[in-house]
Formats: structure tokens, C-alpha cells, sequence
């Protein structure tokens, strides 16, 4: 087994590699020059010559490729002269609060999502659960953003319940206080994420239930005696849960996606709102620098992915 | 010799009013205390003013940094860290008397070797903003701590309109003087001479300042804190003044919700503006039809601007006149409306001999515009409609910020452009750099159009070396004029940048830009 660690890890390393050539020339060759934005609407044309310079973007392409690499096999991921940091600090010091909306929407969503699958798909006339999973869909049809603006309205404005933007409240809470905060920032973000994300899983799992549950096994277990409950959740549940694994595994990088939307719409402080600003202002390093650590995040993902099944699915060997 | 001219101030009564905190008329119960808490839509790229070309590092780093001037609400410049000035005839020499007992944040004593470095060695290196406007300063002397001199190789008369900018704040030269300073710590930790005092800086979240309680202007200023609190999304700014989750949402209300805040018991909202901004159809003079004058003259008579404030800015603007907008004080208001007329339109194209073909059209233009701006796309969907009724086609090219600016500058791939430059405080840089032959570079921001009138030329060249100010917007005046004849632009509509505010705050706006908002002064009713 850990021979097929060794090979996958060692496979992650030329993918790496490509995610970097590729995404740098894709940037690069995009129209648009980045001093655009950096040099402002009163800057000289020597200002803007000397900017390209400083920047090296005067350099063949394949000159700034190399040193690009060069740089990141040292660990530099170079420097942003648009937020006037480098680009590593920048991108840890917002992963953070993008992990803890993601890790919280996730959670949420993969629980009640399988758990709307589940239900619907083993009472399949059930009129409300079939409500329910409509309901879903609609929300997973909706534009994030959209979402986000009328839960606001109706959570933030209207009632005044919960806070509008941010991650947490201006001046300070400390211990649980501040934890507290947190949560109520959390919910409304969460709630957009979870809306579009479940009826994606319910919907898997629900498809995936029903195949599971015509086979014979289940019958078997059914006949057995075993309590309905111990057949779904015992039984069928595990089986049915694999299709569903490997899409949470997937939608991780379309997850990122969504994100841009969601943060920027409820001001939250992750990488979403970062990528939304660096590729506006075509901040090459920062662009560069984010599709590197998110797709060392989807082949990472992927990994646990593989080693989630083995644990689901004792059939799952590892050649 | 110095002769205390024309524009020669020392302006001792303006001192008195600047040195008392509480000028009675102003404000006869100004509070200490309180937090005002300002959106910004983004995070400033750094707290750098010298560094930045942003407004959201202007509107951030000018409650702590300094500049030598600020301007009162009608464009007049007043004392800030220089308490007089004066200069001389020939318009080469500006003599500065500086503020006493001020501190850096640190402690350290500023004095006039601190301008020196501002303008003498950091601004010309690195910044953006010093070459454009300062290119002829030769030196900056310091006869004593309290004095500098500027003095320039050509006479330069619009020197006080500018030195008011947040980009020309002065920097502690202790601190930047060893290494590279675009990398300098301070830039994202400022340390300068204002009333506030940089605190903390949550990227993506918000931004603290807190008051400097060393200030030199004794009982200054009034607030406890400002904090700016980073809030991409517009319609989210205004849900959160409305709940009072933020006093200020700073000129990014959208003018679809003004009228709404503005009948909201509690919220102002305001709209100064000498940054002069238009948005206009630039057209490409080197393109097939558009470097005849009657076609321009058609696609000006043919736009309908009314439509263009009603329907886009719902009416929070106004229909342009010429290139400078109405707010700047050097406007020429005797500068015709231009009122839609598609009879004469036709006519012109007729009399150009551009006839119509069985299709009806008589040639097609290409329009490029940046697609982010919601105000450039809607302006162009209008007049995609307006000009089919003179039968000229336009096909939209509509892309991202970079791919735009460099199709309209460096490559010259366009035939029309909707487009906004800014116009102030000052017009005579902007017209050098976009309408004048010194400005045909191919660099972004520069002469698109193609722009070539000797006589535009020479008055340009003579506006930004006037010092009169009454002799400069004559010359603006003329300037104005004969751009609406030639039309290298023709201008469209004015947007105004809507900032709404809580009444309980006062002296909140007092600047007349948000370019230079300052918080000095801004105090709080807790009752």
C-alpha cells in the first residue's frame, strides 16, 4: 500500500509541474497588461516603461517562465505590487477563512444532503420529501450571488438577525464572545454555499440509494429480518455513499469557483475575494500563485479521496 | 526677491482658524469620541500614498499622512503641514513655511528635510503621480527646519491645486531612506504627521486607525477611531449603513438606491466632485470615417444624452457640455447644450457623401468599452440604438479592464471608445497627457484619439504655466471651445460618485472631493 502512495505522490509532482507551465502561459498570453492597472490614469509613458521593466515583463516569455519556476522550486512565489506583499504571505493569510466557510459548508451540506438523499430515495411517494427535494433543486438553480443578496435582505436587513458582511463584528470580541461572532457571521455565507451544494449531493445520493437498494443484498438483509433502519444506514448507505465521495472530491476545485461569488457578495476574507481581485487587476504573480496552491488542493483532495474509499468500500485495494 | 504678489499668500487668518479647534460657526458643540466607520469596496494595495494611484489607499492614508496644503469646500487651498506660502513672479520659485512642533508618529521631530526627501529623491524615483506633474522641479532647498523652496526650470502655476493630492503626502525620511522602499514595511504600517494613527490593517476585512492624541493642532482631532471596513459588493454597503453597521458608504452609492437613502430618515447623501470626470465617445481620428469632422459633428447630435442621465444614472448626473465636467471650477458654463437632433445628424453624413445602403446603413464603427463598468456598457447599448437611426452600425467589443485599455491605447484597435478621463482638479495635465501632441505616446492613458491641434497645444502649454487662476480659466475656457469644434471627444453624460452618510455625524464631508476626505474635523453627536 504504501508502494501506491509513493507512485500517486510521485505522480502529483510532474501534474504540478504542468498546472504551473500551463496556467503561466495561459495568463501571460491572455490580452491585457498588467501596468494597466498598476500605473494609474496620470502615470507618464516612462513611468509605465520603467513599470514593465521592474515588473520583468519586458522579458521573452520563456525567460520569465524559467525564473517563475526557478523561484518556486526556493519556495518564492514572488511579489504582489498590487497588494504590496509576497505572494505566499498573502495567499496563507487568507486561507484560513476560506477553509473555515468551506470546511463549515461542506460538513453541512454533505450531512444534509445524504440525508435528503437517503430519505427521499426510501420514500420515494412521500409527496413532502418529494417537495423537499424540488426545493433543493431550485436552490441549486439559482445564481449564488442572488442568493446571497436575499438572504441578506431578509436575515441582515429586514429582521436584523444576523450581520451583513465580514467575518467578524468591528471592535472585538475575545474567548467565547468571539467565537459566537464568528458563528453568526458564518451563517448566512454558509447557508448560500449549502443551498447550491445540496441538492447536488441529495440528488447523487438519492440516484445512487436506489440503485443500491433494487440490489440483492438489501434484499437479503431485508429478509434477514434486519430493522429497515439497519438496512439504509448499515447496509445500502455505504455502498451508495462511494459516487458521492468522489464528487465531493471533484467539486472541490468548482467549489473554489463558487466561492468568488459567495465572499465577494458577503465580504469575507478568503481567497475567493483575492482571486476576484487579482485577475481584475491582471496581477500575474498573485493569479499565478493561486492556481498553484488550488490545484495542489484538488490533487490533494483526490488523494483523500482514494484513501476515503478504501475505508468505505473494504473491496478497494490498493496495486 | 520675493514680492508678496498676486498669489501671494500668508494667510495668517486662516492659520487662526486652522489653529482653533472648534470654529464657533462650524461646529458650536463638537464631541470628543466616537468611531466612524467608512466602507471601502476594496483593500488599498498599500498604505503608501506616494506608491498608490488608488483612491481606496487616498481615502485611508490622508488621515495619516499629510500633504502641505488641503483645499477648503470651493477648491481653495489652505494650510495644512505648510502654514504660508508664497511665490515668486516668474512662477519658478515656491517658498513654504512649515508647521512647528510636529511629530511623527514614532516621536521623531518632522521637519523640512522630510519634504526635501518627499520631492527630491522618493517621488521622482517611484512615483507614478511626480513625473507628470513635477517633471520640471530642478531642486528643493532647505534654508532652515521650517522652511523648504521648489524651484523649477519652466514657470509652473498649477502647483497649489496639486499639492493638495494624497499622492504627494510627505513620507518620514528616517524611515525610507535605507533600502528599497516600494518593499518598506511602513507601507503597509504607516507612520506619518496626521491626526490619526495607523492601528491594524485585516486584509479583506478592515482597516484601524485611532486618534493621534501628540496631534499638533491642540484638541484635534474629535473621533476616537475611524474604521474602514472592506465591503466589495455595493448593494451589501448600503444594506449595512441603513442597519448602521457602518456610518459611511464612500462614493460608491448606486444611483438606482440615492433616492431611496436620501428619504431615509438619518442618511445624507453627497456628491462633491472637482475631479471633473465625463463620460465620452472617443473617437479613433485615425479611423476611415471618423477623422472627418462632419461625422463626429453627426455622431454628437445624433447621442442622446438625456436618456443616458435618466435611464443609467437615474438622473444622479447630468448631460455634458464639453470635456471638463460642470463641477470643475474652470467649467465654461456659456459652453452650449447639445440636444439630440437626428435630421441635421443625417444631413452631415449626407453632406460627408456616406450614403446609406439597401440595408440602411451607411458604414459600421467598432465601440469598445470596458465591460466591468456597468455606466460604459449601458451608455453603449444607448447609443448603439441612437445611431441606428443615422444608419451607422456599431458593434460592440466589449472586455475586461487590461484587454480594453491596451485595444484603445497601445494598439489603436478601435474606432470608438466610450471612456472617462478625469479632467481635474487641474485640467491642464490631463489635457497634456490625453489632448495633446505630447501626449501621443501609444502608452496607456495618452492621446487615443490621435489628437493633433498646435493651437490646443500652445494653450495648454500656457494653462499649466499661468498662475493667475482668472487668467488660467480663461485660457480653459478657450481650450474647452475649441475642443467642442474639433471634437477629438465628444462628450456624453456626467456620473456623479454618490457617498451617503448618519446624520449623527457632522463635518463629515467638508472637502470638495472625495479625493480629499479628511477626517480632522469629523465629530460625533452621541445625543
Amino acid at each position: 500500500m504504501s508502494r501506491y502512495w509513493g507512485r500517486r505522490l510521485l505522480q502529483a509532482v510532474p501534474l504540478s509541474l504542468g498546472v504551473v507551465v500551463l496556467t503561466f502561459v495561459l495568463i501571460h498570453t491572455a490580452p491585457g497588461d498588467p501596468v494597466a492597472t498598476l500605473a494609474g490614469e496620470q502615470s507618464t509613458a516612462q513611468y509605465q516603461t520603467q513599470l514593465r521593466h521592474d515588473l520583468g515583463l519586458d522579458r521573452p516569455l520563456y525567460v520569465q517562465l524559467v525564473r517563475y519556476v526557478a523561484a518556486i522550486f526556493r519556495g518564492n512565489l514572488g511579489y504582489s505590487f498590487t497588494f504590496g506583499q509576497p505572494v505566499l504571505a498573502l495567499i496563507l493569510a487568507r486561507t484560513p477563512a476560506t477553509l473555515l466557510l468551506m470546511g463549515t459548508a461542506l460538513v453541512i451540506s454533505t450531512i444534509l444532503g445524504v440525508a435528503l438523499g437517503v430519505e427521499t430515495a426510501t420514500h420515494v411517494r412521500s409527496p413532502w420529501w418529494n417537495l423537499a427535494s424540488v426545493a433543493a433543486a431550485i436552490a441549486y438553480s439559482l445564481p449564488a450571488f442572488w442568493v446571497g443578496e436575499i438572504l441578506i435582505l431578509i436575515f441582515a436587513v429586514q429582521f436584523r438577525w444576523l450581520p451583513i458582511v465580514g467575518m467578524t463584528s468591528l471592535g472585538g470580541y475575545s474567548g467565547l464572545a468571539h467565537w459566537l461572532d464568528l458563528g453568526r457571521h458564518l451563517v448566512l455565507p454558509t447557508l448560500t454555499l449549502v443551498s447550491f451544494n445540496l441538492a447536488l449531493f441529495a440528488r447523487l445520493t438519492r440516484a445512487s440509494m436506489l440503485e443500491v437498494l433494487a440490489q440483492e443484498y438489501v434484499v437479503v438483509a431485508r429478509a434477514k429480518g434486519l430493522t429497515p433502519r439497519n438496512v439504509i444506514y448499515k447496509h445500502a448507505l455505504r455502498s451508495a455513499l462511494l459516487p458521492v465521495i468522489t464528487i465531493v472530491g471533484l467539486n472541490l476545485g468548482t467549489m473554489l469557483a463558487g466561492f468568488v461569488l459567495v465572499e465577494t457578495v458577503f465580504g469575507w476574507p478568503g481567497l475567493g475575494r483575492l482571486t476576484f481581485d487579482a485577475v481584475g487587476a491582471r496581477d500575474y504573480p498573485v493569479i499565478s500563485g493561486l492556481f498553484l496552491l488550488t490545484s495542489e488542493a484538488v490533487i490533494a483532495a483526490n488523494l483523500l479521496t482514494d484513501l476515503l474509499y478504501g475505508i468505505v468500500d473494504p473491496r478497494v485495494r490498493y496495486e | 526677491m520675493w514680492v508678496q504678489g498676486l498669489l501671494t499668500l500668508v494667510i495668517a487668518s486662516l492659520v487662526a482658524v486652522v489653529a482653533v479647534p472648534t470654529s464657533a460657526a462650524q461646529s458650536p458643540v463638537a464631541q470628543r469620541g466616537g468611531t466612524l466607520v467608512v466602507t471601502l469596496d476594496a483593500d488599498p494595495p498599500t498604505l503608501n500614498p506616494a506608491l498608490s494611484v488608488v483612491n481606496q489607499t487616498f481615502w485611508t492614508a490622508d488621515q495619516v499622512y499629510e500633504t502641505l496644503v488641503s483645499y477648503d469646500a470651493a477648491f481653495k487651498p489652505i494650510p495644512r503641514l505648510a502654514t504660508s506660502w508664497s511665490v515668486s513672479p516668474d512662477g519658478k520659485t515656491y517658498r513654504f513655511g512649515l508647521a512647528r512642533n510636529v511629530k511623527w508618529h514614532d516621536g521623531v521631530p518632522f521637519n523640512s528635510g522630510d519634504v526635501q526627501y518627499t520631492f527630491g529623491v522618493f517621488g521622482p524615483k517611484y512615483s507614478p503621480y511626480y513625473k507628470t506633474v513635477l517633471a520640471a522641479l530642478e531642486a528643493v532647498d532647505t534654508p532652515d527646519a521650517n522652511t523648504v523652496v521648489f524651484r523649477f526650470s519652466k514657470p509652473n502655476g498649477i502647483l497649489l491645486s496639486l499639492l493638495g493630492e494624497p499622492a504627494f503626502a510627505i513620507l518620514p525620511k528616517h524611515l525610507f531612506e535605507a533600502g528599497d522602499p516600494r518593499t518598506n514595511p511602513a507601507n503597509n504600517r504607516p507612520v506619518g504627521t496626521g491626526p490619526f494613527k495607523f492601528k491594524e490593517w485585516v486584509r479583506g476585512d478592515h482597516l484601524t486607525l485611532v486618534r493621534n492624541d501628540q496631534y499638533y493642532q491642540a484638541g484635534l482631532p474629535y473621533l476616537d477611531q475611524v474604521i474602514y471596513r472592506i465591503i466589495p459588493n455595493a448593494a451589501s454597503q448600503e444594506a449595512a449603513l441603513e442597519q448602521g453597521e457602518v456610518s459611511m458608504v464612500l462614493a460608491t452609492v448606486l444611483p438606482n438606491d440615492a433616492r431611496r437613502l436620501r428619504n431615509t430618515p438619518g442618511i445624507k447623501v453627497v456628491s462633491p466632485s472637482v475631479l471633473a470626470r465625463i463620460i465620452g465617445l472617443w473617437p479613433n481620428l485615425r479611423a476611415e470615417h471618423l477623422k472627418q469632422l462632419r461625422v463626429r459633428q453627426a455622431l454628437s447630435l445624433a447621442a442622446d444624452r438625456q436618456r443616458m442621465v435618466d435611464e443609467i444614472a437615474f438622473g444622479e448626473g447630468t448631460v455634458a457640455r464639453g470635456p471638463i465636467a460642470s463641477t470643475s471650477p474652470y467649467f465654461d458654463s456659456s459652453l452650449p447644450f447639445i440636444h439630440r437632433n437626428v435630421a441635421a445628424a443625417n444631413k452631415l453624413l449626407d453632406e460627408a457623401g456616406l450614403k446609406r445602403g439597401s440595408d440602411g446603413i451607411r458604414f459600421t464603427v467598432r465601440l469598445r468599452h470596458v465591460a466591468s463598468l456597468d455606466t460604459f456598457a449601458k451608455t453603449a447599448q444607448i447609443l448603439k440604438e441612437n445611431y441606428a437611426d443615422i444608419g451607422v452600425r456599431v458593434d460592440i467589443l466589449a472586455a475586461e479592464v487590461t484587454t480594453t485599455l491596451t485595444a484603445i491605447f497601445i494598439n489603436s484597435d478601435f474606432d470608438v471608445a466610450v471612456y472617462s478621463a478625469p479632467m481635474g482638479p487641474e485640467p491642464g495635465l490631463a489635457l497634456t497627457q490625453y489632448l495633446s501632441s505630447q501626449g501621443l505616446t501609444k502608452a496607456f492613458f495618452s492621446n487615443a484619439p490621435g489628437y493633433q491641434n498646435l493651437r490646443v497645444d500652445q494653450l495648454i502649454a500656457e494653462s499649466v504655466a499661468t498662475i493667475d487662476p482668472t487668467k488660467r480659466a480663461a485660457i480653459y475656457r478657450e481650450i474647452q471651445r475649441m475642443i467642442m469644434v474639433d471634437l477629438p471627444v465628444i462628450p456624453l453624460w456626467e456620473p456623479r460618485f454618490l457617498t451617503a452618510y448618519r446624520t449623527d455625524f457632522e463635518n463629515v464631508f467638508t472637502q470638495p472631493d472625495d479625493r480629499y476626505i479628511n477626517f480632522t474635523r469629523t465629530w460625533h453627536r452621541s445625543r
